[in-house]
Protein backbone atom coordinates (compact mmCIF):
# COMPACT_ATOMS: atom_id res chain seq x y z
CA UNK A 1 0.00 0.00 0.00
CA UNK A 2 2.29 2.70 -1.23
CA UNK A 3 0.75 6.13 -1.52
CA UNK A 4 2.05 9.70 -1.61
CA UNK A 5 4.77 11.22 0.48
CA UNK A 6 4.09 11.08 4.20
CA UNK A 7 7.28 12.83 5.27
CA UNK A 8 9.18 15.26 3.19
CA UNK A 9 12.36 16.95 4.34
CA UNK A 10 13.47 19.95 2.34
CA UNK A 11 17.06 21.14 2.48
CA UNK A 12 17.40 21.11 6.25
CA UNK A 13 20.49 22.36 8.05
CA UNK A 14 21.44 21.62 11.62
CA UNK A 15 24.53 22.84 13.45
CA UNK A 16 24.94 21.88 17.10
CA UNK A 17 25.97 24.44 19.72
CA UNK A 18 29.36 22.74 19.74
CA UNK A 19 29.84 24.00 16.18
CA UNK A 20 29.41 20.56 14.63
CA UNK A 21 27.51 20.83 11.36
CA UNK A 22 25.43 17.64 11.49
CA UNK A 23 23.12 18.24 8.55
CA UNK A 24 24.08 20.26 5.50
CA UNK A 25 21.07 20.65 3.29
CA UNK A 26 19.43 17.24 3.55
CA UNK A 27 16.36 16.48 1.47
CA UNK A 28 14.42 13.25 1.36
CA UNK A 29 10.93 11.84 1.21
CA UNK A 30 9.27 8.90 2.86
CA UNK A 31 6.29 7.44 1.08
CA UNK A 32 3.29 6.03 2.88
CA UNK A 33 3.80 2.37 3.72
CA UNK A 34 7.43 2.44 2.74
CA UNK A 35 10.33 1.07 4.73
CA UNK A 36 13.18 3.50 4.21
CA UNK A 37 16.58 2.50 5.53
CA UNK A 38 19.23 5.11 6.21
CA UNK A 39 22.82 3.91 6.27
CA UNK A 40 26.16 5.65 6.48
CA UNK A 41 29.29 5.96 8.59
CA UNK A 42 29.16 7.14 12.20
CA UNK A 43 28.71 10.88 12.46
CA UNK A 44 27.12 11.16 9.04
CA UNK A 45 23.99 12.82 10.48
CA UNK A 46 21.59 9.85 10.36
CA UNK A 47 20.50 10.06 13.98
CA UNK A 48 20.32 13.85 13.88
CA UNK A 49 17.99 13.58 10.90
CA UNK A 50 15.62 11.30 12.86
CA UNK A 51 15.75 13.63 15.87
CA UNK A 52 14.87 16.58 13.64
CA UNK A 53 11.95 14.64 12.16
CA UNK A 54 10.31 14.13 15.53
CA UNK A 55 11.23 17.56 16.82
CA UNK A 56 13.78 16.57 19.47
CA UNK A 57 16.17 18.94 17.69
CA UNK A 58 15.36 22.31 16.18
CA UNK A 59 16.51 22.75 12.60
CA UNK A 60 18.39 25.89 11.56
CA UNK A 61 16.99 26.13 8.05
CA UNK A 62 14.80 24.20 5.65
CA UNK A 63 11.47 22.55 6.29
CA UNK A 64 10.09 19.33 7.72
CA UNK A 65 6.72 18.49 6.18
CA UNK A 66 4.63 15.75 7.72
CA UNK A 67 1.38 14.69 6.12
CA UNK A 68 1.30 17.88 4.08
CA UNK A 69 1.86 20.23 7.02
CA UNK A 70 5.04 22.19 7.66
CA UNK A 71 5.84 21.27 11.26
CA UNK A 72 9.28 22.82 11.56
CA UNK A 73 9.16 26.19 13.27
CA UNK A 74 5.62 25.65 14.57
CA UNK A 75 5.93 24.32 18.11
CA UNK A 76 2.21 23.84 18.62
CA UNK A 77 1.69 21.90 15.41
CA UNK A 78 4.76 19.82 16.14
CA UNK A 79 3.48 18.92 19.60
CA UNK A 80 0.21 17.90 17.99
CA UNK A 81 1.93 15.76 15.36
CA UNK A 82 4.45 14.19 17.74
CA UNK A 83 2.30 11.18 18.73
CA UNK A 84 1.97 10.36 15.02
CA UNK A 85 5.70 9.61 14.94
CA UNK A 86 6.89 6.72 17.09
CA UNK A 87 10.59 6.87 17.93
CA UNK A 88 12.60 3.93 19.22
CA UNK A 89 15.97 4.81 20.73
CA UNK A 90 19.31 3.04 20.71
CA UNK A 91 19.32 3.09 24.53
CA UNK A 92 15.65 1.95 24.92
CA UNK A 93 14.81 4.71 27.43
CA UNK A 94 12.12 2.68 29.12
CA UNK A 95 10.75 4.22 32.31
CA UNK A 96 12.52 2.22 35.02
CA UNK A 97 10.02 2.97 37.80
CA UNK A 98 7.05 1.60 35.83
CA UNK A 99 6.16 -1.96 34.88
CA UNK A 100 6.23 -3.08 31.27
CA UNK A 101 2.45 -2.71 31.12
CA UNK A 102 2.56 0.80 32.60
CA UNK A 103 5.33 1.80 30.22
CA UNK A 104 3.09 0.90 27.29
CA UNK A 105 -0.25 2.24 28.55
CA UNK A 106 0.94 5.55 30.06
CA UNK A 107 0.88 7.61 26.88
CA UNK A 108 -2.30 6.16 25.35
CA UNK A 109 -4.17 6.82 28.61
CA UNK A 110 -2.70 10.26 29.35
CA UNK A 111 -2.23 11.66 25.86
CA UNK A 112 -4.79 9.86 23.70
CA UNK A 113 -7.31 9.62 26.60
CA UNK A 114 -7.94 5.94 25.97
CA UNK A 115 -9.72 4.15 28.83
CA UNK A 116 -7.29 2.23 31.05
CA UNK A 117 -8.94 -1.16 30.45
CA UNK A 118 -8.89 -0.64 26.70
CA UNK A 119 -5.28 0.52 26.74
CA UNK A 120 -4.29 -2.56 28.71
CA UNK A 121 -6.06 -4.85 26.28
CA UNK A 122 -4.27 -3.18 23.37
CA UNK A 123 -0.96 -3.34 25.24
CA UNK A 124 -1.51 -7.06 25.84
CA UNK A 125 -1.93 -7.60 22.10
CA UNK A 126 1.24 -5.60 21.38
CA UNK A 127 3.22 -7.57 23.96
CA UNK A 128 2.04 -10.76 22.29
CA UNK A 129 3.17 -9.39 18.96
CA UNK A 130 6.68 -8.70 20.26
CA UNK A 131 6.73 -12.06 22.07
CA UNK A 132 6.65 -10.76 25.65
CA UNK A 133 3.09 -11.52 26.74
CA UNK A 134 4.42 -13.02 30.01
CA UNK A 135 6.42 -9.92 30.97
CA UNK A 136 3.60 -7.42 31.50
CA UNK A 137 4.25 -7.14 35.25
CA UNK A 138 8.05 -7.01 35.04
CA UNK A 139 10.20 -3.93 35.55
CA UNK A 140 12.59 -2.95 32.77
CA UNK A 141 15.61 -3.81 34.93
CA UNK A 142 14.43 -7.43 35.07
CA UNK A 143 14.55 -7.77 31.27
CA UNK A 144 17.40 -8.45 28.87
CA UNK A 145 18.44 -5.74 26.43
CA UNK A 146 16.61 -7.38 23.56
CA UNK A 147 13.45 -7.70 25.64
CA UNK A 148 13.69 -4.06 26.73
CA UNK A 149 14.02 -2.93 23.15
CA UNK A 150 10.98 -4.97 22.13
CA UNK A 151 9.02 -3.35 24.95
CA UNK A 152 10.17 0.04 23.67
CA UNK A 153 8.85 -0.86 20.24
CA UNK A 154 5.53 -1.94 21.74
CA UNK A 155 5.40 1.31 23.73
CA UNK A 156 5.84 3.37 20.58
CA UNK A 157 3.30 1.27 18.66
CA UNK A 158 0.71 1.71 21.42
CA UNK A 159 0.19 5.30 20.28
CA UNK A 160 -0.82 4.03 16.83
CA UNK A 161 1.77 6.22 15.14
CA UNK A 162 1.55 6.67 11.41
CA UNK A 163 5.29 6.26 11.04
CA UNK A 164 7.87 4.48 13.17
CA UNK A 165 11.39 5.85 13.43
CA UNK A 166 14.13 3.45 14.55
CA UNK A 167 17.41 5.02 15.67
CA UNK A 168 20.12 2.33 15.63
CA UNK A 169 17.91 0.20 17.81
CA UNK A 170 20.22 -2.83 17.78
CA UNK A 171 23.51 -1.02 18.36
CA UNK A 172 23.41 -1.33 22.16
CA UNK A 173 22.45 -5.00 22.10
CA UNK A 174 24.50 -8.14 22.58
CA UNK A 175 24.82 -9.95 19.24
CA UNK A 176 22.54 -12.84 20.24
CA UNK A 177 19.68 -10.42 20.92
CA UNK A 178 19.82 -8.47 17.69
CA UNK A 179 17.87 -11.11 15.77
CA UNK A 180 14.77 -10.99 18.00
CA UNK A 181 14.46 -7.23 17.60
CA UNK A 182 15.01 -7.29 13.85
CA UNK A 183 12.38 -10.03 13.55
CA UNK A 184 9.80 -7.77 15.16
CA UNK A 185 10.74 -4.94 12.80
CA UNK A 186 10.47 -7.26 9.78
CA UNK A 187 6.93 -8.16 10.82
CA UNK A 188 6.00 -4.51 11.10
CA UNK A 189 7.42 -3.74 7.67
CA UNK A 190 5.48 -6.67 6.24
CA UNK A 191 2.29 -5.23 7.72
CA UNK A 192 2.82 -2.13 5.64
CA UNK A 193 3.69 0.28 8.45
CA UNK A 194 5.64 3.32 7.30
CA UNK A 195 9.13 3.01 8.77
CA UNK A 196 12.36 4.97 8.75
CA UNK A 197 15.21 2.79 9.99
CA UNK A 198 18.68 4.07 10.79
CA UNK A 199 20.83 0.99 11.09
CA UNK A 200 24.23 -0.61 10.79
CA UNK A 201 22.63 -3.99 10.11
CA UNK A 202 23.30 -4.24 6.38
CA UNK A 203 21.68 -7.66 6.03
CA UNK A 204 18.46 -6.27 7.44
CA UNK A 205 18.71 -3.12 5.32
CA UNK A 206 19.10 -5.16 2.17
CA UNK A 207 16.33 -7.59 2.94
CA UNK A 208 13.68 -5.27 4.40
CA UNK A 209 14.47 -1.85 2.94
CA UNK A 210 12.26 -0.80 0.09
CA UNK A 211 14.54 2.15 -0.38
CA UNK A 212 17.97 3.05 0.95
CA UNK A 213 19.41 6.47 1.64
CA UNK A 214 23.14 6.66 2.04
CA UNK A 215 24.36 9.60 4.11
CA UNK A 216 27.89 10.86 4.61
CA UNK A 217 29.21 14.08 6.12
CA UNK A 218 25.76 15.49 6.84
CA UNK A 219 24.53 15.04 3.27
CA UNK A 220 22.42 12.55 1.37
CA UNK A 221 24.86 11.05 -1.08
CA UNK A 222 22.67 8.49 -2.73
CA UNK A 223 19.15 7.12 -2.73
CA UNK A 224 18.35 3.76 -4.23
CA UNK A 225 15.24 1.64 -4.54
CA UNK A 226 14.97 -1.24 -4.05
CA UNK A 227 17.64 -1.53 -1.37
CA UNK A 228 19.40 -4.44 -3.00
CA UNK A 229 20.41 -2.24 -5.91
CA UNK A 230 22.39 0.02 -3.57
CA UNK A 231 24.32 -2.93 -2.16
CA UNK A 232 24.97 -4.55 -5.54
CA UNK A 233 25.67 -1.50 -7.66
CA UNK A 234 26.30 1.64 -5.63
CA UNK A 235 26.14 4.67 -7.88
CA UNK A 236 28.74 6.81 -6.13
CA UNK A 237 32.37 6.34 -5.13
CA UNK A 238 31.65 7.34 -1.54
CA UNK A 239 29.01 4.62 -1.22
CA UNK A 240 31.36 2.09 -2.81
CA UNK A 241 34.10 2.95 -0.34
CA UNK A 242 31.65 2.70 2.58
CA UNK A 243 30.43 -0.71 1.46
CA UNK A 244 33.96 -1.99 0.83
CA UNK A 245 34.88 -1.07 4.40
CA UNK A 246 32.03 -2.97 6.01
CA UNK A 247 31.90 -6.07 3.82
CA UNK B 1 17.38 2.06 30.96
CA UNK B 2 20.03 3.71 33.02
CA UNK B 3 21.95 0.98 34.77
CA UNK B 4 24.60 3.34 36.14
CA UNK B 5 22.23 4.40 38.91
CA UNK B 6 22.61 0.95 40.46
CA UNK B 7 26.39 1.17 40.53
CA UNK B 8 27.95 0.16 43.82
CA UNK B 9 31.62 0.76 44.47
CA UNK B 10 33.77 -2.31 45.08
CA UNK B 11 34.39 -3.11 48.72
CA UNK B 12 37.72 -1.79 49.95
CA UNK B 13 39.88 -4.64 51.11
CA UNK B 14 41.40 -3.86 54.48
CA UNK B 15 42.01 -5.45 57.82
CA UNK B 16 39.11 -5.30 60.26
CA UNK B 17 41.09 -3.64 63.03
CA UNK B 18 44.73 -2.56 62.64
CA UNK B 19 47.38 -0.94 64.76
CA UNK B 20 46.41 2.54 63.56
CA UNK B 21 42.77 2.01 64.51
CA UNK B 22 43.83 0.93 67.97
CA UNK B 23 45.93 4.09 68.36
CA UNK B 24 43.08 6.35 67.30
CA UNK B 25 40.67 4.63 69.65
CA UNK B 26 43.12 4.87 72.54
CA UNK B 27 43.65 8.60 71.92
CA UNK B 28 39.90 9.21 71.88
CA UNK B 29 39.39 7.25 75.10
CA UNK B 30 42.24 9.16 76.74
CA UNK B 31 40.70 12.51 75.78
CA UNK B 32 37.28 11.53 77.17
CA UNK B 33 38.82 10.15 80.38
CA UNK B 34 40.82 13.36 80.84
CA UNK B 35 37.68 15.49 80.53
CA UNK B 36 35.78 13.23 82.94
CA UNK B 37 38.65 13.35 85.44
CA UNK B 38 38.83 17.14 85.15
CA UNK B 39 35.09 17.40 85.72
CA UNK B 40 35.25 15.15 88.76
CA UNK B 41 38.37 16.74 90.27
CA UNK B 42 38.07 20.47 89.60
CA UNK B 43 34.40 21.17 89.08
CA UNK B 44 32.78 22.56 92.21
CA UNK B 45 29.40 21.27 91.29
CA UNK B 46 26.97 19.05 93.08
CA UNK B 47 25.75 16.63 90.45
CA UNK B 48 22.19 15.49 90.97
CA UNK B 49 20.87 13.38 88.12
CA UNK B 50 18.01 11.95 90.12
CA UNK B 51 15.79 14.99 89.55
CA UNK B 52 15.99 14.71 85.76
CA UNK B 53 13.62 11.83 84.82
CA UNK B 54 10.54 13.69 86.15
CA UNK B 55 11.19 16.47 83.62
CA UNK B 56 10.96 14.01 80.78
CA UNK B 57 8.10 11.82 81.91
CA UNK B 58 6.21 12.04 85.16
CA UNK B 59 3.45 10.14 86.90
CA UNK B 60 0.39 12.21 87.78
CA UNK B 61 -1.65 11.93 90.97
CA UNK B 62 -4.10 9.59 89.23
CA UNK B 63 -1.25 7.28 88.23
CA UNK B 64 -1.21 8.19 84.51
CA UNK B 65 2.04 9.07 82.72
CA UNK B 66 2.39 12.57 81.36
CA UNK B 67 5.31 14.43 79.82
CA UNK B 68 7.41 16.70 81.97
CA UNK B 69 8.75 20.07 80.85
CA UNK B 70 11.44 18.61 78.59
CA UNK B 71 9.05 15.95 77.29
CA UNK B 72 6.55 18.65 76.33
CA UNK B 73 9.37 20.60 74.69
CA UNK B 74 10.40 17.59 72.63
CA UNK B 75 6.79 17.13 71.52
CA UNK B 76 6.59 20.71 70.28
CA UNK B 77 9.99 20.38 68.61
CA UNK B 78 8.72 17.41 66.63
CA UNK B 79 5.45 19.12 65.70
CA UNK B 80 7.32 22.22 64.56
CA UNK B 81 9.74 20.10 62.55
CA UNK B 82 6.96 18.26 60.75
CA UNK B 83 5.20 21.50 59.77
CA UNK B 84 8.46 23.17 58.75
CA UNK B 85 9.62 20.19 56.71
CA UNK B 86 6.20 19.83 55.06
CA UNK B 87 6.14 23.49 54.09
CA UNK B 88 9.76 23.43 52.99
CA UNK B 89 9.17 20.36 50.81
CA UNK B 90 6.23 21.96 48.98
CA UNK B 91 7.89 25.37 48.59
CA UNK B 92 11.25 23.76 47.82
CA UNK B 93 9.75 21.67 45.03
CA UNK B 94 8.16 24.81 43.59
CA UNK B 95 11.45 26.69 43.74
CA UNK B 96 13.29 23.77 42.16
CA UNK B 97 10.81 23.59 39.27
CA UNK B 98 11.09 27.38 38.92
CA UNK B 99 14.85 27.17 38.63
CA UNK B 100 14.53 24.38 36.06
CA UNK B 101 11.91 26.26 34.06
CA UNK B 102 12.47 27.32 30.48
CA UNK B 103 11.30 30.80 31.33
CA UNK B 104 13.95 33.33 32.34
CA UNK B 105 11.42 35.12 34.55
CA UNK B 106 10.67 32.04 36.69
CA UNK B 107 14.33 31.10 36.86
CA UNK B 108 15.31 34.55 38.15
CA UNK B 109 12.43 34.75 40.59
CA UNK B 110 13.21 31.35 42.12
CA UNK B 111 16.94 32.03 42.14
CA UNK B 112 16.37 35.30 44.03
CA UNK B 113 14.14 33.60 46.59
CA UNK B 114 16.67 30.80 47.13
CA UNK B 115 19.62 33.15 47.47
CA UNK B 116 17.76 35.39 49.90
CA UNK B 117 16.94 32.40 52.09
CA UNK B 118 20.42 30.94 51.96
CA UNK B 119 22.27 34.13 52.74
CA UNK B 120 20.43 35.34 55.83
CA UNK B 121 20.68 33.85 59.31
CA UNK B 122 17.54 31.90 60.14
CA UNK B 123 17.29 33.45 63.59
CA UNK B 124 16.84 36.88 62.02
CA UNK B 125 14.19 35.54 59.68
CA UNK B 126 12.32 34.16 62.67
CA UNK B 127 12.44 37.63 64.26
CA UNK B 128 11.32 39.34 61.06
CA UNK B 129 8.40 36.98 60.59
CA UNK B 130 7.30 37.21 64.22
CA UNK B 131 7.72 40.87 65.11
CA UNK B 132 7.29 42.47 61.71
CA UNK B 133 5.36 40.36 59.21
CA UNK B 134 3.33 38.38 61.72
CA UNK B 135 2.18 41.21 63.92
CA UNK B 136 2.20 44.19 61.53
CA UNK B 137 1.49 43.08 57.99
CA UNK B 138 -0.10 39.66 57.79
CA UNK B 139 -3.69 39.46 59.08
CA UNK B 140 -2.77 36.88 61.69
CA UNK B 141 -4.54 38.41 64.70
CA UNK B 142 -7.77 38.23 62.70
CA UNK B 143 -6.95 34.73 61.51
CA UNK B 144 -6.43 33.60 65.10
CA UNK B 145 -9.73 35.14 66.08
CA UNK B 146 -11.37 33.07 63.36
CA UNK B 147 -9.59 29.98 64.56
CA UNK B 148 -10.80 30.50 68.12
CA UNK B 149 -14.37 30.54 66.89
CA UNK B 150 -13.96 27.12 65.21
CA UNK B 151 -16.12 24.27 66.52
CA UNK B 152 -14.50 22.76 69.65
CA UNK B 153 -13.54 19.48 68.00
CA UNK B 154 -11.72 21.25 65.16
CA UNK B 155 -10.03 23.62 67.57
CA UNK B 156 -8.80 20.75 69.75
CA UNK B 157 -7.41 18.94 66.73
CA UNK B 158 -5.66 22.05 65.51
CA UNK B 159 -4.24 22.80 68.93
CA UNK B 160 -2.98 19.24 69.16
CA UNK B 161 -1.41 19.35 65.68
CA UNK B 162 0.11 22.81 66.09
CA UNK B 163 0.04 24.89 69.24
CA UNK B 164 -2.49 26.30 71.74
CA UNK B 165 -4.35 29.22 70.20
CA UNK B 166 -2.52 31.64 72.48
CA UNK B 167 0.77 30.66 70.87
CA UNK B 168 -0.52 30.14 67.36
CA UNK B 169 0.86 33.44 66.05
CA UNK B 170 4.37 32.58 67.21
CA UNK B 171 3.97 29.04 65.93
CA UNK B 172 2.88 30.18 62.47
CA UNK B 173 5.65 32.78 62.29
CA UNK B 174 8.23 30.18 63.23
CA UNK B 175 6.91 27.65 60.72
CA UNK B 176 6.77 30.23 57.90
CA UNK B 177 10.24 31.60 58.59
CA UNK B 178 11.97 28.26 58.88
CA UNK B 179 9.95 26.61 56.11
CA UNK B 180 11.13 29.38 53.79
CA UNK B 181 14.71 29.10 55.06
CA UNK B 182 14.72 25.31 54.66
CA UNK B 183 12.96 25.48 51.29
CA UNK B 184 16.17 26.80 49.80
CA UNK B 185 17.97 23.61 50.83
CA UNK B 186 15.09 21.33 49.87
CA UNK B 187 14.97 23.01 46.46
CA UNK B 188 18.65 22.30 45.83
CA UNK B 189 18.10 18.64 46.72
CA UNK B 190 15.12 18.38 44.36
CA UNK B 191 16.93 20.26 41.60
CA UNK B 192 19.96 18.00 41.85
CA UNK B 193 17.76 14.92 41.73
CA UNK B 194 15.83 16.14 38.67
CA UNK B 195 19.07 17.02 36.87
CA UNK B 196 20.41 13.54 37.62
CA UNK B 197 17.63 11.90 35.61
CA UNK B 198 18.87 10.60 32.28
CA UNK B 199 18.11 12.85 29.29
CA UNK B 200 16.60 9.86 27.49
CA UNK B 201 13.72 9.85 29.98
CA UNK B 202 12.79 13.39 28.92
CA UNK B 203 13.16 12.57 25.24
CA UNK B 204 11.21 9.31 25.35
CA UNK B 205 8.30 10.84 27.25
CA UNK B 206 8.28 13.89 25.00
CA UNK B 207 8.19 11.73 21.89
CA UNK B 208 5.17 9.92 23.31
CA UNK B 209 3.40 13.28 23.40
CA UNK B 210 3.43 13.94 27.16
CA UNK B 211 3.16 17.59 28.15
CA UNK B 212 5.84 19.11 30.36
CA UNK B 213 3.54 18.83 33.37
CA UNK B 214 2.86 15.16 32.57
CA UNK B 215 6.56 14.49 32.10
CA UNK B 216 7.27 15.80 35.59
CA UNK B 217 4.23 14.15 37.12
CA UNK B 218 4.59 10.64 35.70
CA UNK B 219 8.21 10.23 34.65
CA UNK B 220 10.67 12.65 36.21
CA UNK B 221 9.47 13.39 39.74
CA UNK B 222 8.73 9.77 40.73
CA UNK B 223 12.32 8.89 39.84
CA UNK B 224 13.83 12.09 41.23
CA UNK B 225 11.91 11.68 44.50
CA UNK B 226 13.40 8.26 44.99
CA UNK B 227 16.89 9.58 44.35
CA UNK B 228 16.39 12.54 46.66
CA UNK B 229 15.00 10.49 49.55
CA UNK B 230 18.27 9.92 51.45
CA UNK B 231 19.19 13.60 51.30
CA UNK B 232 15.66 14.69 52.20
CA UNK B 233 15.81 12.45 55.26
CA UNK B 234 19.11 14.03 56.25
CA UNK B 235 17.66 17.49 55.76
CA UNK B 236 14.70 16.61 57.97
CA UNK B 237 17.05 15.77 60.82
CA UNK B 238 18.72 19.11 60.24
CA UNK B 239 15.27 20.75 60.52
CA UNK B 240 14.75 19.15 63.94
CA UNK B 241 18.02 20.70 65.11
CA UNK B 242 17.45 24.07 63.44
CA UNK B 243 14.03 24.36 65.06
CA UNK B 244 15.80 25.09 68.36
CA UNK B 245 16.31 28.70 67.26
CA UNK B 246 12.60 29.47 67.58
CA UNK B 247 13.21 29.55 71.34
CA UNK B 248 14.09 33.22 70.69
CA UNK B 249 10.39 33.98 70.21
CA UNK B 250 9.48 32.02 73.35
CA UNK B 251 7.92 29.02 71.69
CA UNK B 252 8.31 26.37 74.40
CA UNK B 253 10.09 23.74 72.34
CA UNK B 254 12.89 21.62 73.75
CA UNK B 255 15.64 24.26 73.81
CA UNK B 256 13.36 26.88 75.32
CA UNK B 257 12.17 24.44 78.01
CA UNK B 258 15.75 23.49 78.81
CA UNK B 259 16.79 27.10 79.13
CA UNK B 260 13.79 27.86 81.34
CA UNK B 261 14.39 24.81 83.50
CA UNK B 262 18.10 25.43 83.93
CA UNK B 263 17.27 28.88 85.25
CA UNK B 264 14.77 27.55 87.81
CA UNK B 265 16.25 24.38 89.24
CA UNK B 266 19.97 25.23 89.21
CA UNK B 267 20.83 21.79 87.84
CA UNK B 268 22.04 23.55 84.73
CA UNK B 269 24.49 20.92 83.43
CA UNK B 270 22.11 18.02 83.92
CA UNK B 271 19.36 19.92 82.12
CA UNK B 272 21.45 20.81 79.08
CA UNK B 273 23.05 17.39 78.87
CA UNK B 274 19.58 15.81 79.05
CA UNK B 275 18.30 18.12 76.32
CA UNK B 276 21.29 17.23 74.14
CA UNK B 277 20.64 13.56 74.77
CA UNK B 278 16.96 13.92 73.86
CA UNK B 279 17.86 15.62 70.55
CA UNK B 280 20.40 12.89 69.87
CA UNK B 281 18.07 9.99 70.64
CA UNK B 282 15.30 11.54 68.59
CA UNK B 283 17.49 12.29 65.55
CA UNK B 284 19.46 9.07 65.70
CA UNK B 285 16.17 7.21 65.94
CA UNK B 286 14.89 9.09 62.89
CA UNK B 287 17.99 8.33 60.88
CA UNK B 288 17.73 4.62 61.75
CA UNK B 289 14.06 4.72 60.74
CA UNK B 290 14.80 6.45 57.43
CA UNK B 291 17.63 4.02 56.79
CA UNK B 292 15.24 1.13 57.23
CA UNK B 293 12.58 2.72 54.98
CA UNK B 294 15.12 3.07 52.18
Amino acid sequence: MTGGDFISVERIYKTYDSGLAALKGVSLTVRRGETLVIVGPSGSGKSTLLRCLCGLEEIDAGAVVIDGQVVSGDARLRDKMRPELGLVFQSFNLFPHLTVMENITLAPVRVRRVKAAEAEKAAGRLLEKVGLADKAGARPAQLSGGQQQRVAIARALAMNPRVMLFDEVTSALDPEMIGEVLAVMKDLAAEGLTMVVVTHEMGFAREVGEAVVFMDGGEVVERAAPAARFFDQPATDRARQFLEKIF
Amino acid sequence: MNSSSHFTPPQLRRRAFGLFDAAVLAAALAAVSFLAWQAAADLKYGWNWSVMPQFILTRGADGSWRPGALGLGLGLTLKLSLWIAGGAAVLGLGLALGRLSGSFYWRMLSRTAVEAARNMPPVIMVFIFFFFLGSQILPWPRLIEEIRSLPPAALTTLEFAAAPSGRLAAFMSAVCALAYYEAAYFSEIFRGAVLSIDRGQWEASRCLGLSRFQQYRFIILPQAGRRAAPQLAGQFISVVKESSIVSVISLPELTFRASELSATIHQMYEVWLTAALLYFICNFGLSLLFGRLE
